[in-house]
């Protein structure tokens, strides 16, 4: 069961790469009379601080970020669920950003430390985007932050390999300079749609 | 499939998913609703990857509406009238992505009161109280199969269809 959804899973994220299908939001550009109201923060409470270890081994807290955006997933290095798509778009999209990506602090926070050592977590998300951060911790450090971001997952099996594969919220969050939220990004978006939406966040308004 | 359709699948979910706040729809504050619709599968469905949208709604998907949902994909509501809320919260639970609570409802017809909000081009919902839940009433199944056809085991689907 286990094997049959990763290959669901990956089997759509292979389909949806190799024709470009990501679900389509908006084919238009963006709508200027509507930047306001599209850059408007969500006004629902998630977030809050947090202290964690990078996958350089540093200690990582959210005053570090202060004066950045973070665009955070939760997941694990080595999920073939929907991490394995909302990373690689999370990657691109900061790509696409171009220069406003300097700004923007793409993070991967762990639901699974045992795994996710700091070396796991470099070797892996390395591949992926040189600034892609991976923050790992204690079982009580991610369970503070999962508690500020309303996370939940559950253990559902182990892959063939022992490695245990878990059920887990797959919401991308941007979160502002201040720390506040800003929006919630669906992580079925293309990587172009992800940047425009973050782009209306980090280009000030004219 | 061929490209050609795949593509008027992926432009039927991109007007299905476009943005309510050029009607009306509070972006600020958001807005108290109550609105009747079915739990589904966001990726299978605004993809076209399954096929034609109304395949991966109902019986004929729910299988694999599962596995998505376990695996984190959002849930959405979608309305009879096409409109898709992206469900951000479910009542007694965290985020409604891989929460064990949307398994509960996944595919079914549900009324549901909560606060909407409109943000860059996208409906999000949060399901403060399920109202009413009707179950699974969309029997798709028989207008399209199982979608996709390798769901369920042989074996099993005889079981539970009455035919291979």
């Amino acid at each position: 069961m286990v094997r049959i959804i990763r290959s669901r899973l990956f089997g759509a994220a292979l389909v949806l790469a190799l024709f470009g299908l990501y679900p389509t939001v908006q084919a238009a550009g963006p709508d200027p009379s509507a930047q306001n109201a599209k850059a408007m923060p969500f006004p629902i409470q998630l977030g809050g601080p947090f202290d964690l270890v990078d996958h350089n081994g540093d200690r990582r807290t959210e005053k570090d970020f202060l004066g950045r955006h973070l665009l955070i997933f939760f997941g694990y290095a080595n999920c073939p669920g929907i991490c394995s798509a909302a990373l690689p778009s999370m990657a691109a999209a900061v790509d696409a950003l171009g220069k406003g990506a300097d700004n923007v602090q793409p993070v991967l926070i762990t639901v699974d430390p045992e795994w996710d050592t700091p070396e796991e977590m470099k070797r892996v998300l390395s591949a992926l985007h040189p600034r892609l951060l991976g923050l790992t911790g204690d079982e009580e450090s991610l369970a503070a932050v999962r508690e500020a971001y309303q996370i939940e997952f559950s253990k559902v099996g182990d892959d063939i390999f022992g490695k245990p594969i878990y059920s887990h919220g797959g919401y991308v969050y941007l979160m502002g300079p201040d720390g506040e939220l800003e929006t919630v990004i669906p992580p079925i978006l293309s990587p172009s749609q992800m940047a425009a939406i973050i782009r209306d966040y980090i280009t000030p308004a004219s | 499939m061929r490209p050609g359709s795949i593509l008027r699948q992926v432009l039927f979910g991109a007007v299905a998913l476009i943005a309510l706040t050029g009607q009306g729809r509070a972006a600020g504050d958001g807005e108290r609703i109550q609105v009747t619709g079915e739990i589904m599968d966001t990726w299978c469905y605004l993809s076209g990857v399954m096929g034609g949208p109304e395949a991966t709604l109902g019986t004929a998907h729910h299988t694999c509406a599962m596995w998505c949902a376990a695996g984190g994909i959002p849930v959405g509501l979608r309305t009879e009238e096409g409109e898709i809320y992206m469900v951000l919260k479910l009542e007694g639970a965290g985020t409604a992505d891989g929460s064990p609570a949307v398994l509960e409802i996944q595919s079914n017809q549900i009324t549901a009161d909560g606060m909407a909000y409109a943000r860059n081009g996208i409906n999000y919902l949060i399901v403060e109280r399920i109202v009413s839940n009707e179950g699974i009433t969309n029997v798709s199944h028989e207008d399209y199969g199982l979608v996709p056809p390798f769901a369920i085991p042989k074996g099993e689907k005889k079981k539970i269809l009455g035919s291979e």
